[in-house]
């Protein structure tokens, strides 16, 4: 690609509607372009700035309604609080389970790339529709490197384009639902000893953790910043380290059971204490699947910049398989 | 049928207003249009609901303006906001000034533009976008592109001349 990138298609680039079939030639063109990134950020803060004067015309009365009961912060910090307890047992469990299950790989042990190699074997049928970028271990060898070199462009293309993102900074995530039926029969059925649980849990991070602290990159300030400015018990979750991981180890921290937005195209993984973090790009930020395994069962929540259409949400989390 | 209705309307109602309001600037008509484009929904149900209902709403929207203009009816496209909380006087003024800005710029976009940029608020995909208003799948980055730039600039203009008159 030798022409410079036009603003429809950095639009469309920035929407995420470039197929990542078609990602190669416009990373290639990012990478070396120097205008184009420039203008690529430009057209990110314009977009950005759109999107926020559309969200301004607000229907009368219609936040009010919406944050009602949809919203429950307290729900949520139940859930987490009930929530941290049980990965406790369950990562107890799950280390006594023997080798049967593959561990999660130590953090910087191998790139995105080097360590895709799929674990678990998915029906084609729950694959996303990008023609399998995470493939089973059944597909040909051919289809594995065409893949790899897709994720290449993907992570090539963030780095390009990711440097200096603001919008990493001023996203709020609003909170969605946290998709667990058991998960609230066990939060009623011990409510007292949740905050004490809970406290233990903070006070005592597991090892692992320490040691990443320091290589908190963009994301984990981001999510400060976020900490910063909402609800301190909605966001104890934000107090534990983020970092990023490859698809490998995020199959094996969730005993292979790693759920995916059907039809999107992740644009990294990451780990948070126990919970696995999908990220999906958006216009104005990033769509968040966090996951983690509960008694041997995967639970997940959707999270979206303020602002996402909350039905929309709803339609993208109908989309989450395993 | 009655089940056909109140699926629809528990999934696309409220992004259908939404998108009608910031359209209109009118909340009775956008709830109005909706009822109207839920009516033909259960006399015809679509098979791609999300594009259809937008699509039926927006062309409703169109009807509408061409009729008031035949008329020579003045459409009141500028209604006061209501502020949502309870600011002092003075937030709400700014408030108030800040979001008649916004849909002075916004109404200052052709329909095309302007439609693109409120389908893609509800979350519309390209695909979803073109299929609601025509167009083809690879004119929509295009026409968002110039749609947001139109908008942001339009308001920066009026910013400008907010500052200057005071």
């Amino acid at each position: 690609m030798t022409s410079h990138l036009d603003e429809g298609l950095l639009h469309e680039l920035l929407d995420g509607e470039i197929p990542s079939t078609a990602l190669g030639p416009i990373q290639a063109h990012l990478g070396a372009c120097a205008e184009c990134r420039a203008r690529l950020e430009v057209e990110r803060a314009l977009l950005s700035e759109a999107d926020r004067l559309v969200e301004r015309l607000e229907v009368p009365g219609a936040r009010d309604r919406q944050a009602a009961p949809a919203r429950p912060a307290t729900r949520w910090g139940r859930n987490l609080a009930w929530a941290a307890t049980v990965v406790l047992a369950a990562g107890l469990g799950y280390a006594l389970r023997g080798p049967g299950v593959q561990p999660p790989l130590p953090a910087g042990e191998a790139s995105p790339i080097a360590a895709i190699v799929p674990t678990v074997a998915e029906p084609a049928d729950t694959l996303p529709p990008t023609n399998g970028r995470f493939a089973s271990t059944s597909a040909p060898e051919s289809r594995r490197s065409a893949e790899k070199e897709e994720l290449a462009d993907v992570a090539g293309l963030r780095k390009a384009t990711a440097s200096k993102d603001p919008l990493r900074v001023q996203n709020r995530l609003d909170e969605a639902v946290v998709a667990s039926g058991p998960e609230e029969k066990a939060a009623q059925a011990a409510p007292q000893q949740i905050p004490q649980r809970l406290e233990q849990q903070q006070a005592a991070p597991p090892t692992a953790f320490r040691n990443v602290a320091p290589q908190l990159g963009a994301a984990g300030k981001a999510q400060q910043a976020f900490t910063d400015s909402r609800d301190a018990q909605v966001l104890d979750r934000t107090a534990v380290p983020i970092e990023e991981i490859t698809f490998s180890q995020a199959v094996g921290r969730l005993g292979g059971k790693l759920r995916l937005v059907e039809g999107l195209v992740p644009l990294r993984l990451e780990a948070q204490g126990e919970s696995v973090r999908v990220i999906y790009p958006l216009s104005n930020g990033e769509l968040v699947l966090v996951q983690r395994l509960v008694a041997g069962k995967v639970e997940f929540r959707l999270a979206a910049p303020a602002g996402f259409p909350a039905d929309s949400l709803e339609r993208l989390r109908a989309r989450v398989r395993e | 049928m009655t089940g056909l209705l109140a699926e629809l309307f528990a999934e696309y109602h409220g992004s259908l207003v939404r998108m009608l309001y910031r359209r209109t600037g009118d909340q009775d008509r956008a709830e109005e249009i909706a009822q109207e484009v839920f009516a033909r929904a259960v006399a015809a149900p679509p098979r791609n609901p999300r594009p259809w209902l937008f699509a039926v709403a927006l062309n409703l929207l169109r009807e509408e303006g061409r009729r008031a203009a035949r008329q020579g009816r003045r459409l009141v496209l500028y209604r006061a906001e209501q502020p949502e909380a309870a600011p002092g006087p003075d937030d709400m003024l700014e408030r108030g000034e800040a979001i008649a800005r916004v849909r002075a710029a916004l109404d200052g976009l052709t329909d095309r533009d302007r439609e693109a940029l409120l389908l893609k608020a509800e979350g519309f995909s390209y695909d979803e976008i073109a299929e609601t208003l025509g167009l083809a799948r690879g004119a929509i980055g295009t026409t968002l592109a110039r749609a947001r730039r139109r908008l942001v600039l339009a308001y920066r203009d009026l910013e400008g001349t907010r500052d200057v008159a005071s």
